[in-house]
């Protein structure tokens, strides 16, 4: 990782995450596949977990790069059961497909899951325009989420 | 769901001992690492059922015909294991938070400042002064010094006595705020009945908890297993968590302060009471009796919901104009409600505490006799239970979506700088009180494992794992 990259910087409440994966070769249309077949049920497990705000899935056309953008509240670690247990399916399907990826699934391997997104968790700054607001705040007062 | 092996878990994970009024705990270090194996071993021999066994013995969660006069628990801390000659691939396949103990998650769960390690009673501050903590509860205080005897003659030559700490059952399961407590506790799937229903909250239709969230070994709220890398050994299965905690109540300054800030905001001291607490003062929740007028039989106590009502309640609450969505009880479990994580039943914990010092006389406020609770919060794992409701929960405004403000009254670290509490109305202002203090200042704590008949057998002569 480049040292010209800023640190990483979270709001209040808020935190980027820029996880970049290395996809094996020939495996990009399978991963294009199951993100285009899978959205609906990705967009359903996110919308429990109650700390995304905002996730895409960025493969650089050309590279063996896919990012997984988001940005969400709280600490990572202490919401990792949660979105292991809701979301851990989705990051089975991805990291069967890269390299290097941690042991599978992720639900029984909490902890090297953790350990690996956080080394290949590229820092960045981060710009909110609500940046002291959670997302279950920004539902609870009004904008509520899709059902 | 098979049975749980009452007869290998230690009795106080299961069941809450309500009928022993005194309490009293031996904090120790390992003084004669063969001779202490031997004692476990002999206070680890099978009791189905426990009544009043001739020499001392571990009390188990198997069922009593007749209830014995006191009961006998032990935990040890990771370096209590660590001196008994646990080995450390054994040790290191608990989660990291044993490890690490109360004094390096200290800061974690904001046991800071006067409650920090350092300025801890009895020496508990320091790692190496607290390896196993000997917990008796008896019927009677004769009884509780009695067994003591018994237990200070045992442990003679194999543990020496680093500190130790009485606690004494109030009237009616009152504490020394006011409150009626423990009316609403987790029990477990295949375990021992709740004494109060509690709503399905979409974990078990009967309201248990799955055995993994307090037993190692079994799966838990989110499907797999915690510290796995034990959970399947002769040391860890049927083992369970506790955080050991020493409790000082601030009753005289929380009784001036209710009185101070209720008229300001129109409420009686008892009402202000009620709003920080989620209940009134006689364990009746605002969710069932928001003017605390209704009379509720004991056995509905628990039967409650925030977003939703269940049947005989007369509506929900979603918004806290009845039940503040920031007082303690709601905090601490916050049952139906959308929070960050979605899930909120796999944070929940295990109360076994109890009071000590002398009831507060309102009319002596300030007799400078300390106040306190005393006793484990039991989990199968500290950073996503007992520590995630301390610091997710507990010490922040922003894990739900709702009118809340500040961190949690009774039990937050509270400055009176910097202190709120918001109380929502039927209208769209809300009314706030401020400027209190931290109510609850920790004098000691331990990170401990109650180990297994099995596992306490283990240690007492191990096996290569």
């Amino acid at each position: 990782m480049s040292s010209a990259v800023p640190a990483p910087v979270a709001t209040a409440v808020q935190s980027p995450l820029n996880l970049m994966l290395t996809i094996q070769p020939g495996k990009n249309q399978a991963i294009l596949d199951y993100l285009s077949q899978n959205q609906a049920a990705i967009n359903a497990a996110l919308n429990k977990v109650g700390t995304v705000h905002f996730a895409r899935f960025l493969m650089i056309p050309g590279t063996q790069y896919l990012f997984v953008i988001t940005t969400y509240d709280g600490d990572f670690n202490a919401y990792i059961q949660a979105f292991t247990n809701l979301v851990g399916d989705v990051f089975n399907a991805l990291l069967s497909c890269v390299d290097p990826a941690p042991p599978l699934p992720v639900q029984q391997n909490v902890a090297a899951f953790e350990a690996f997104v956080s080394q290949y968790n590229l820092p960045t700054g981060l710009y909110s325009a609500y940046p002291n607001c959670t997302v279950v705040q920004i539902w609870g007062n009004g904008c509520t989420p899709p059902q | 769901m098979s049975a749980l092996q009452l007869d290998d878990i230690q009795g106080i994970i299961l069941r809450g001992y309500g009928s022993f009024a005194s309490v009293r705990h031996f904090i120790a270090v390992v003084a004669d690492p063969g001779r202490a194996r031997a004692l476990i071993g002999n206070l680890a021999r099978a009791i189905p059922v426990a009544t009043n066994p001739d020499k001392l013995a571990v009390t188990t969660a198997a069922t009593w015909h007749v209830k014995p006069d006191y009961t006998l628990n032990v935990a040890f801390t990771y370096e209590g294991l660590a001196s008994l000659g646990v080995s450390s691939t054994l040790l290191d396949g608990f989660a990291p938070e044993f490890a690490s103990g109360a004094i390096g998650n200290a800061g974690a769960i904001f046991d800071v400042d006067a409650s920090a390690p350092a300025n801890w009673e009895g020496n508990m501050g320091v790692a190496s002064e607290v390896h196993a903590i000997f917990s008796l509860f008896a019927r009677t205080s004769h009884e509780l010094e009695w067994r003591s005897s018994e237990l200070l003659a045992a442990i003679a030559g194999s543990f020496h006595l680093t500190h130790r700490h009485d606690g004494q059952v109030l009237p009616d399961g009152y504490v020394h705020f006011g409150y009626r407590d423990g009316l609403s506790q987790p029990f477990i799937a295949g375990g021992p009945k709740p004494a109060r229903p509690y709503p399905n909250l979409g974990v078990n239709k009967d309201g248990s908890s799955p055995p993994g969230d307090f037993l190692l070994g079994f799966e838990n709220t989110f499907g797999n297993r915690y510290s796995p890398g034990v959970a399947d050994t002769p040391l860890g299965r049927n083992g369970s968590f506790g955080a050991f905690r020493i409790l000082k109540q601030q009753v005289a300054e929380f009784e001036e302060y209710l009185q101070t800030a209720a008229p300001t905001i129109n409420l009686t001291p008892d009402q202000l009471a009620a709003k920080l607490l989620g209940r009134w003062r006689s364990g009746v929740p605002l969710a069932l009796s928001p003017t605390g007028t209704c009379p509720i039989p004991s056995d509905r106590l628990n039967m409650f919901l925030y977003a939703n009502a269940v049947p005989g309640q007369s509506e929900p609450d979603p918004k806290g104009v009845a039940f503040p969505i920031g007082a303690h009880i709601r905090r601490g479990n916050p049952r139906d409600e959308i929070v960050q994580g979605f899930f909120t039943q796999q944070a929940r914990i295990i109360r076994r505490n109890v009071p000590y010092g002398p009831p507060f006389n309102p009319q002596q406020p300030n007799d400078g006799i300390e106040r306190g609770l005393i006793g484990y919060f039991i989990n199968a794992d500290f950073f996503n239970q007992f520590q995630f409701l301390m610091s997710q929960w507990m010490n922040t405004d922003n894990f739900v979506g709702g009118m809340i403000s500040g961190v949690d009254p009774l039990i937050g670290a509270n400055s009176p700088s910097s202190s709120v509490f918001t109380i929502p109305t039927s209208t769209t202002n809300s009314v706030k009180v401020s400027g209190f203090a931290r109510f609850v200042i920790t004098r000691g704590s331990a990170y401990c494992f109650l180990p297994s008949v099995t596992g306490l057998r283990y240690i007492a002569s191990p096996t290569p794992a």
